[in-house]
């Protein structure tokens, strides 16, 4: 059972899940299920159900009468954990009352036993459908707000023009796609609207970054792995490949995927099939891929980092994002869009910004590129009473580049005691603490809130930022 | 009423063993492998009553019976599947675990059912043996 939204095969192949302490009738409907073409998964009692979240069911037939847990109480519990996964109730009890209750508490459908073969699957056939069409409309909805993202992501500018012309290009296909850019140029965005805008968009679109996750856990969480294929391995886990079957896979962050898994890698595009670490069984899977990275690949090659022949096998499409620096005309539209963005979540409208703030985000030179334009405008924001962002709202390192001297801050968030130190007083020396505070502010800015970057950048480890900035009391920022 | 209805009831119900044969995409194979199930889990289902009966455990009589009536009845071992339903809804009624005595009529009707059960599969198997010879 899972968490997220379904993620199992849908129709011919589903994969169900049986729950029941009866295990003549377990086998039965185990031949049952796999004769009409589905995948099944058996649970003997309600614990192990409730247990299992990594195989992802797309329906699950469950009997009442088990012998750990009453199964109404494991009704429940799956129904709340996804309110869209489809429960069959399956029980020996005749009683009118015990239907309506497991249909009150979210049954799908009761069947009594003994089972009728032709009953059940046909009831198990209307379940599959009716995941199938709330798996579609979640799709759906999900790609309108991608399509509303490609909006956001193409800008005016002669750099974004001809990135829109790129996109289109490979939208019907296939091809391996290859995003290059700084960090916050918006590459999972570019992704999305390749997959959105796609023939594959009515199937899953599914992101990993690879940078996030330990080189040991890499190869499992791309291709899965078996229960018992080591220690913790308590269940079978289905990989990024089976999770983006028929869509697309978005591998973020490439660079930083290890040698190991980059080999595992090149065998699955060359193969178009996985194997499940610990598994013998190979699985065919149909992916597109979209990589992306920040580094410099080729240099990578050279340096022996990245395996040669997975380069070219990737690079069949680079795409290369401008950084913000080169698409300043773009920003004016930028902060509208983030102005119209960010309006729910700082729970006001605020609709224009002042000439000279605009002027000043116009001359900076964005590091950090789009993501710290966007965290900049919800921080202007956020110090904004009125329905206008003015200079004064924007971080002072910004403000000053159209004023030589900014006058203090008055909003709680950007206040400061001393000037800045980029103030020209020869005889003035900015305490050690303010300085501190500047860098790590700036960092957090750049690195788009994140922590462990915005450590990088300041050259110290991400222990050392978080007890600094427990002793300055500087706020963190936003999570990207 | 109740007894009379049950004498009617066949210990074993064949047709369902048939069905089972004639699956679509089944075979001996899967009738004898349920069989094997059945024959394992239904002793240790009559010894978890037996267990609870001696603890004076009605909700745990109460459960296993529950239990018992719908593997014998998914089997076709429908007089079992009834002995069971009936000795739930009394003791249930009567908020009481299920008697020694009722346990013992499930045991002895089980070893009736196993009987049958074996000799249906040795005529299977003696049918298959007879087919491939020919």
């Amino acid at each position: 059972m899972t968490t997220q939204p379904v993620t199992g095969t849908l129709g011919e192949g589903a994969l169900l899940a049986v729950v029941d302490d009866d295990p003549t009738l377990r086998r039965l409907m185990r031949h049952w299920l796999e004769s009409a073409g589905y995948r099944v998964v058996e649970h003997d009692c309600g614990r192990k159900a409730l247990e299992d979240t990594s195989t992802g069911p797309a329906v699950v037939c469950l009997d009442l009468g088990l012998g750990d847990l009453p199964g109404m109480h494991v009704l429940q519990h799956l129904r709340a954990r996804d309110p869209d996964l489809p429960v069959l109730v399956v029980t020996a009890e005749r009683d009118v009352a015990t239907a309506v209750e497991a249909m009150r508490a979210g049954a799908y459908d009761y069947l009594v036993k003994p089972l009728d073969r032709e009953r059940l699957l046909q009831a198990i056939r209307r379940a599959v459908e009716r995941r199938e069409l709330i798996a579609s409309v979640r799709r759906l909805e999900s790609e309108l707000d991608d399509r509303h993202v490609l909006g956001s992501i193409v800008g005016q500018s002669a750099p974004m023009r001809e990135l829109a012309r790129q996109i289109e290009r490979v939208l019907e296909s296939d091809v391996t796609v290859c995003i290059l850019g700084e960090s916050g140029t918006g590459k999972e965005l570019v992704a999305r609207a390749i997959h959105a805008n796609g023939r594959r968009r009515r199937k899953p679109f599914v992101a990993i970054n690879c940078a996030a996750i330990p080189e040991s856990l890499q190869e499992s969480e791309l291709f899965g792995h078996e229960k018992g294929a080591f220690t913790g391995a308590s269940g079978v886990h289905r990989g990024r490949f089976e999770q983006a079957n028929g869509g697309t896979l978005f591998l973020d962050e490439l660079g930083e995927m290890s040698l190991s898994t980059q080999a595992a890698l090149l065998r699955t595009i060359q193969e178009r099939t996985i194997r499940r670490v610990g598994g013998s069984e190979e699985i065919p899977v149909d992916v597109r891929i979209v990589c992306a990275t920040h580094r410099d690949l080729a240099a990578e090659v050279r340096a022996g980092r990245f395996r040669e022949d997975l380069y070219y096998r990737l690079m069949v499409y680079p795409i290369h994002l401008p950084p913000l620096r080169q698409r300043r005309e773009d920003i004016p539209l930028l902060v509208a869009h983030f102005l119209r963005r960010l309006r729910d979540d700082v729970g006001r409208t605020i609709s224009r910004i002042s000439p000279d703030a605009l002027d000043a985000l116009g001359k900076y030179s964005w590091p950090g590129n789009v993501r710290e334009l966007q965290n900049v405008i919800h921080r202007a924001m956020l110090a904004c009473d009125g329905d206008e962002i003015q200079l004064a709202h924007l971080p002072r390192d910004i403000a000053a580049l159209v004023l030589p001297a900014v006058p203090e801050r008055t909003t709680p968030h950007t206040d400061t005691s001393v000037p800045h130190s980029s103030d020209n007083h020869d005889d003035h020396v900015v305490p050690l603490r303010e300085l501190e505070r500047q860098a790590i502010e700036k960092a957090l800015r750049i690195a788009g809130g994140n922590v462990g970057k915005a450590a990088k950048l300041l050259g110290i480890g991400r222990a050392t930022l978080y007890r600094r900035l427990a002793e300055l009391h500087t706020p963190s920022g936003e999570e990207s | 009423m109740e007894s009379a209805s049950i004498e009617l009831e066949p210990s074993l119900d064949l047709s369902v063993l048939e069905a089972l044969r004639n699956e679509p995409n089944g075979s001996d194979d899967l009738l004898t492998e349920l069989s094997e199930i059945f024959l394992r889990d239904v002793p240790a289902r009559l010894a978890a009553l037996r267990t609870a009966a001696l603890a004076g455990n009605t909700a745990g009589t109460l459960s296993t019976a529950h239990a018992l009536k719908g593997t014998c009845a998914t089997f076709g071992a429908r007089r079992m599947a009834t002995l069971a339903e009936q000795a739930e809804r009394n003791a249930a009624l009567h908020q009481r675990p299920i008697s020694m005595e009722e346990i013992r009529t499930l045991e002895q009707e089980f070893e009736t059912v196993s009987k049958l059960v074996r000799e249906y599969l040795q005529t299977v198997s003696n049918s298959r043996r007879a087919s491939n010879g020919q």
